[in-house]
């Protein structure tokens, strides 16, 4: 007899193993599809199909393919919470502004560093919500992997289908159903975690960034840049690259280039960016405020 | 041909014409009433900001539960096999629809609306001539989401004894016959694809007719 506490824990590690493998797998699949033409095809072709397939069908295939148990079960939710990953997490790399990657790219960033330091952590929120979306489904198939032999809450489940006994059908379903709301906060604030705090805002009114203790030998400056006819602020993904990038060393060099670029740039009409700029760097940093005729602030906040 | 044969007699012993029979039964019906009621319901939300905000959000909470989950927390509600297993399929796949009509509907240009209501349109007409074949693009994107949605329950609802082609997987997981779930599950598998890539195909027709958004 299977107690509830070791079917929610097997129910759990079941789920979220397969879980944190289709993760795993899928965000680099994603990013292979932004790489190369075909293998996106391929991809998206497979993708588009498996996410028709029944569930219950996937579940059955294992028995002749890949017989019965744990292991068999963690592949099925594996394939069926991949396609939502790489769907979701490709639609929002591939939709980021052509224009920041450009501008990545002008400032000497390799093809790798403009996936992981500008398109991934501009696009969380797109891939969160494919993980989200996900991780209900793990719970879904954790309780139908039963008929597989995998344990966990559709054990409780299953005997009670099976006598019919709607207690016992109530205590194996609640407690997926909670996890599954749980996880989903935990996503949501793991997301607002990732998330580069000028980007957390719509209205991002440039907070202190995380992790600025050891500021001792910088001086943090922060830049504000209008135009006469701003109408909109659609900048927080810049601000929230110049944040990313602002843990490297050639930090000031990479922030006055990069806000020339801005400032060249017609589509951006005000932003707030933030800078730091280093004792090395310092003339760097310079000319960046001097090279800017957009530039209308520039407040020192701790120096 | 002794596959073939072999395949033959699986099919006649589990009556996989007659599971098939019931499965697109369950399967047409609970699409049926999802399309009508979800753009029904994206109309609605369309119309009046609270109803939206309260639809949608219902929508949105029933939707973070597990299907099979759903399936199952409406036995007690509905009974055992065929209502929960329609009851949980259209509940699922109403969100899809409804919001991407309501989407659908309030992403027209403000322009053409303009232009509308400059030669003359009311707003019902607005809604029916301008609005909705703008919005079918979308619209249709939302319904093939729920065929998905759909099969994929009411493939679930042979566990709870709805009977559709479930149930031969079912069977055959529990007895092992390894012909079984190859012959029903690529059978479904191809269904399931098959429904799938008509209402794509429908949609792509639908966005050259209608044009504006793929």
């Amino acid at each position: 007899m299977t107690t509830l506490l070791e079917a929610t824990f097997v129910h759990i590690l079941l789920a979220y193993s397969g879980l944190a493998i289709a993760v795993a797998i899928g965000i680099p699949l994603a990013v292979l599809s932004l790489r190369s033409r075909t293998a996106g095809v391929i991809i998206s072709t497979i993708t588009g199909i498996g996410q028709a397939i029944p569930i219950l069908a996937l579940v059955a295939f294992m028995v002749p393919l890949a017989g019965i148990g744990f292991m068999p079960s963690v592949i099925v939710i594996v394939v069926s919470t991949l396609m939502p990953i790489v769907r979701n997490t490709y639609a929002g790399i591939s939709s980021v502004d052509p224009e920041l990657a450009d501008a990545a790219a002008g400032i000497g960033l390799t093809w790798t560093e403009t996936v992981t330091k500008v398109r991934v952590p501009l696009s969380l929120h797109a891939i969160f919500s494919g993980i989200k979306f996900s991780s209900i489904i793990a719970n879904g198939v954790a309780i139908v992997t039963v008929l597989i032999g995998s344990g966990g809450l559709g054990v409780i489940v299953l005997r009670g289908l099976a006598r019919f006994y709607v207690p016992e059908i109530l205590i194996g379903i609640l407690p997926a159903i909670a996890i599954t709301l749980i996880a989903d906060y935990c996503l949501s604030l793991l997301e607002t975690r990732l998330t580069p705090p000028p980007l957390r805002e719509k209205n991002p009114v440039i907070p202190h960034p995380a992790g600025t203790a050891n500021l001792a030998n910088r001086e943090e400056v922060m830049y504000v840049f209008r135009n006469a006819n701003s109408r909109t602020l659609p900048l927080s993904p810049l601000s929230a690259f110049f944040h990313e990038t602002g843990h490297s060393q050639n930090y000031g060099t990479v922030g006055g280039f990069l806000a020339m670029t801005m400032a060249e740039n017609a589509s951006l009409q005000r932003g707030v960016v933030m800078y730091r700029e280093y004792p090395q760097t310092r003339s760097a940093g310079r000319h960046f405020g001097e090279r800017t005729t957009d530039c209308a602030d520039r407040k020192v906040i701790r120096g | 041909m002794d596959t073939l044969a072999l395949i033959a007699e699986t099919w006649q012993t589990y009556h996989l014409t007659l599971r098939t029979v019931q499965h697109l039964e369950m399967f047409a019906l609970s699409f049926l009433i999802t399309v009508v009621a979800g753009i029904a319901l994206g109309i609605l939300f369309f119309s009046s900001i609270n109803i939206r905000v309260v639809g949608l959000s219902t929508l949105t909470v029933i939707e973070m539960i597990p299907d099979i989950a759903l399936l199952i927390l409406l036995i007690p509600l509905v009974g055992i096999g065929f209502p929960p297993t329609i009851s949980a399929a259209v509940l699922y796949s109403l969100l899809p629809v409804a919001r991407n009509t309501t989407a659908g509907l309030r992403g027209v240009s403000p322009d053409l609306i303009e232009t509308a209501t400059a030669v003359g349109l009311n707003k019902r007409d607005t809604l029916y001539h301008i609005r909705i074949p703008l919005a079918l693009p979308l619209i249709t994107a939302g319904v093939r989401i729920a065929v998905i949605f759909c099969m994929g329950i009411v493939t679930l609802g042979g566990i709870i004894g709805a009977g559709g082609l479930g149930a031969p997987l079912q069977t055959g997981i529990t007895t092992g016959n390894d012909l079984l779930i190859l012959v029903t599950g690529c059978w479904v598998t191809f269904l399931a694809v098959g429904m799938d890539g008509i209402a794509g195909g429908f949609g792509r027709f639908v966005s050259v007719r209608f044009g504006g958004r793929p």
